[in-house]
């Protein structure tokens, strides 16, 4: 179904639609999903800045021309990073009004097989990179008495994937760090949220989905028929951004094409 | 936070449902007649059903087309299949196809103020309109959908009492979970073409629940300070986030369920 045939062009559509011209807006992570949400959010008139550890990849983003935003190159991992990758956001853009949350990897392998080194630094990665900067980005919002805050989960943080034990871990931690924020955060104005997407081709998965069956039995458990692309979680996290969602608070939204549901 | 603080409450319209058609049941009266002049707004031709309140759903046609907008009233019972069969005979020879079904009808058994004053016609009148209605009519017009180039989506209203159940009735709560069931059944077998989700608002400040006895009698202030936003808001000022599941931001979303009260939902039941 294509709600927007008739209308105009997709950076006017929501320009005019989220009221997100002039936002302020800090993703940290630059992955496929991270640099989509970006795009996404240059196109509906935000003044972005994206922080990643990868020089790399932050390169690959300003090189972008449906990119016009600026680059933080900083390790998440490490004491004291949210604070500072946040404080260096706000010189940049004046302010802060949003924070998207997209760093995260995964390593498969089963439960025996973990060293607690390799435990470790999953939780490091995705989960106290989360911490410490949506911490950082609360303090500054709280003040402000305004903000929407915005982690990346998964639909690991629900279901039991076998392989999966320190992201899915690390995934529904993420998903409980952000409702006690939301609770503790709400009377002052400032909401908090996770997007929960399914399976999203991305450099994450691509490996994996390369290994021979993995694609057609992954396909198989998601209702709508097909693996889900970084653009999918762009609508749902600028509409967590936007003042349409001033009302939603510790949600988990499920970005799955019903992936849930099987 | 203050009722001031609301910057939503009169977001600027975009047209999101442009030349698209959008039936919402119980339009006559609350949510429904807000979600149904929201998709007005936004450029949808809007069928508004009611069951016993034609002046209502009438009053709603009058505010749409006072606005410049086209809607049509429809009446239908929808505890009875064939009454619903009907009604989509209407809603297609009207607008020819159908985009959007906001499944909005429910009863809350509004009268009753706590769990021990349960009865079975209060039971049954819950289970009939919540949970047979909306099956119903999902069965119904889902069918229809997945038969029309282009497909559709569907809107099932809940509540948040699908995460905190209810004390004062819980048939109502249990009526709000079955509407889960239905939602995740359906957006299965109707996936890829047919989207099916729900929408789960916390308290709003409907007239219904402005004229409730324990509303006037302090449940108005202790919900307030059990909401971590501190707001219970007009139903306008949710209405459009409720549409926001039939756009297409939303296409990747089925099966799912938005919750939009505040943060009510995670103080735990």
């Amino acid at each position: 179904m294509q709600l927007t045939d008739e209308l105009p062009s997709d950076d006017g559509v929501r320009l005019d639609w989220l009221g997100l011209a002039g936002s302020r807006i800090l993703v940290a992570g630059a992955g496929g999903i991270g640099a989509e949400c970006a795009r996404g959010y240059v196109a509906a008139g935000a003044n972005v800045v994206v922080a990643d550890r990868d020089q790399a990849r932050l390169d690959a983003l300003e090189a972008d021309p449906s990119f016009a935003g600026s680059t933080i190159c900083v390790d998440l991992t490490l004491p004291g990073a949210g604070a500072a990758v946040v404080g260096q956001a706000i010189e940049i853009l004046g302010g802060l009004d949003v924070l998207l949350h997209c760093v995260g990897i995964n390593d498969r392998r089963p439960v025996l097989e973990f060293t607690e080194e390799e435990w470790e630094r999953v939780m490091q990665i995705n989960l106290f990179s989360g911490f410490t900067v949506t911490q950082a980005a609360g303090r500054h919002m709280v003040a402000q008495g305004a903000g929407h805050i915005i982690v990346l989960s998964s639909v690991s943080g629900l279901l039991a994937h076998k392989l999966h034990a320190p992201y899915a871990a690390s995934k529904g931690g993420l998903n409980q760090m952000m409702r006690v924020m939301a609770h503790e955060w709400a009377s002052s104005g400032v909401t908090v949220n996770a997007l929960a997407p399914g399976y999203i081709e991305t450099s994450l998965t691509a490996d994996y989905l390369k290994k021979p069956g993995v694609r057609d039995d992954l396909e198989h458990l998601v209702p709508a028929g097909r693996l889900g692309v970084p653009e999918d979680v762009v609508g749902p996290a600028l509409f967590l951004s936007s003042r349409h969602a001033n009302f939603i608070t510790g949600h988990v939204l499920y970005i799955d094409g019903g992936r849930t549901l099987v | 936070m203050s009722s001031t603080a609301l910057p939503g409450t009169s977001p600027q319209i975009w047209p999101r449902f442009a030349g698209k058609t959008v039936l919402v049941t119980g339009a006559g009266t609350g949510f429904g007649a807000e979600i149904a002049f929201r998709a007005a707004q936004e450029g949808a031709k809007v069928a508004v059903h009611y069951r016993s309140s034609r002046a209502g759903a009438e009053a709603t046609v009058a505010r749409i087309e006072a606005i410049g907008g086209e809607a049509i009233t429809v009446q239908a019972d929808i505890g009875t299949w064939e009454a619903i069969k009907r009604m989509a005979d209407e809603v297609w020879a009207a607008f020819g196809t159908l985009d959007v079904l906001v499944n909005n009808v429910g009863d809350v058994s509004s009268e009753q103020m706590s769990w021990k004053d349960l009865t079975q016609e209060a039971l049954d009148a819950v289970i009939d309109i919540d949970v047979k209605g909306t099956l119903l009519m999902t069965h119904e017009f889902g069918e229809r959908m997945l038969e029309q180039p282009g497909g559709g989506n569907i809107i099932n209203v809940g509540s948040t009492v699908i995460v905190r159940g209810s004390p004062r009735a819980p048939q109502y709560a249990a009526a709000k979970y079955a509407i889960l069931g239905i939602t995740k059944s359906y957006a299965k077998v109707l996936a890829p073409a047919v989207r099916v989700n729900t929408f789960a608002p916390g308290f709003m400040e409907t007239e219904r629940l402005l004229n409730r006895a324990d509303w006037k009698a302090g449940r108005r202030e202790t919900l307030i300070s059990q909401t971590p936003m501190g707001v219970i808001p007009p139903p306008e000022f949710v209405a459009g986030t409720c549409l926001w599941l039939a756009t297409d931001e939303a296409a990747h979303l089925t099966g799912g369920y938005l919750l939009a009260d505040g943060g009510f939902n995670m103080v735990g039941a």
